[in-house]
């Protein structure tokens, strides 16, 4: 069995779970606050209330021809969906600084195959 | 109002369910949506994947240090499932997706049938499972790699094949094959969700399947349901949940011999 894996966690890093925890919250809470700052903007706008209602304002287009709420709604959508990726990358960042470079690239490897699959289904 | 809160309560239920047993809530969600709110399959699957990944998000929130994910092991679990997904995809056509389905099966019963025996014996040598098993540890080292990378590679494939989530067998494999202690396999896994959701979900935005009045609320609820139901684990019994995982599990077995037999339904 190859070292890194008999080696494996149990133990885990306590800096890095700090870290993660920190980084969680604060993307939440932003991407929340944006989402309901948005639905607020959008229903004083007389915009109506409505399931399934318009779909998320396509990536490219977020910032131009969209009013406040719906870039405001788009952008809490999507920091929300980034959430693991940056997780990942901050295990990746961790792990570096902490030199343990097999965990370092067990996260890149995670990161690539997940753009290799993003970019697949594209 | 009533439809936003309709969909809160729904979230709130998938995040509950979904952080306890480290599924995620798409299980959960899809069926609600799709059944409840009369919404298309494409529409459900994306507000589902955004669902998914507030439950991991809401656990890696609440999670105590020495009572969260090993994200060590969902890495390299994940790196493994996420191989599987990609070989999946180049596979597809190649497979039958029939024979696919009767092969996962018999692996999410074997599964299912030695969690249950790991249970069994257990609470058989102290008696009472609450004292007897520790829901959470921090000493205990994941054994059985390869069986365990292997199944974490099997369960991507079928999910690249199938677009079947393999997540409900991420659990039983950790806590069963691996010896990684339920609540912590639990957190791991709502890790590991999280990760594939987000790698879907991006592609769902894209499409414009994503509908920010759906997905508002649902989110919301699921968040809030997930911090509940993560920190209702230390207060059961792993008896409980490994009866309500096992449970499940036979029922997505069923499902799949039904598939792969040809009685979809559709």
């Amino acid at each position: 069995m190859p070292l890194w894996f008999s080696l494996s966690s149990g133990k885990p890093l306590a800096p890095l779970e700090v870290q993660e925890k920190r980084v969680t919250r604060v993307v939440c809470f932003l991407a929340v606050t944006l989402m309901l700052g948005g639905l607020a903007v959008l229903l004083a706008q007389g915009v109506p209330w409505g399931v399934p209602g318009l779909p998320a304002p396509h990536l490219a287009a977020l910032f131009y021809r969209q009013s406040l709420g719906w870039t405001a709604m788009g952008l809490g959508i999507i920091l929300l969906g980034i959430l693991p990726l940056l997780r990942v990358g901050l295990a990746a960042w961790s792990y570096g600084n902490c030199r343990k470079w097999l965990d370092f690239l067990t996260a890149l490897v995670v990161l690539l195959e997940l753009l290799l699959s993003m970019a697949w289904h594209a | 109002m009533s439809l936003f809160l309709a969909l809160f309560a729904t979230g709130i239920g998938a995040g509950i369910l979904g952080a306890l047993l480290g599924l995620g809530g798409g299980i959960f969600l899809v069926p609600a949506l799709t059944l409840l709110f009369q919404l298309p399959i494409r529409v459900a699957v994306g507000t589902s994947l955004m669902g998914v990944i507030a439950t991991s998000a809401a656990v890696g929130a609440v999670e105590s240090p020495g009572r969260g994910a090993d994200i060590g092991l969902a890495l390299r679990l994940e790196m493994s499932t996420a191989a599987g997904a990609i070989t999946g995809g180049l596979l597809a056509g190649w497979i039958s997706p029939r024979s696919l389905y009767l092969i996962f099966a018999l692996v999410v019963f074997l599964t299912g049938a030695y969690e249950l025996s790991k249970g069994y014996k257990a609470h058989a040598q102290k008696g009472d499972s609450r004292s007897s098993e520790v829901l959470f540890a921090a000493d205990y080292v994941p054994s059985h790699w390869v069986l365990g990378l292997s199944l974490a590679f099997l369960a991507g494939m079928v999910s690249g094949l199938l677009g079947v989530g393999g997540g409900f067998i991420k659990v039983p494999v950790m806590d069963a094959v691996m010896g990684v202690p339920l609540g912590v396999a639990a957190a791991t896994s709502n890790f590991m969700v999280g990760i594939t959701a987000a790698a879907s979900f991006f592609v769902y935005y894209n499409r414009g399947d994503i509908y920010p009045f759906l997905v508002l609320p649902t989110s919301l609820g699921v968040l809030l349901g997930a911090m509940l139901g993560f920190s209702l684990i230390p207060h059961l019994r792993a008896a409980w949940l490994r009866l309500v995982l096992v449970g499940l599990m036979f029922l997505m077995g069923i499902h799949m011999i039904l598939q792969g037999l040809g009685y979809s339904g559709r």
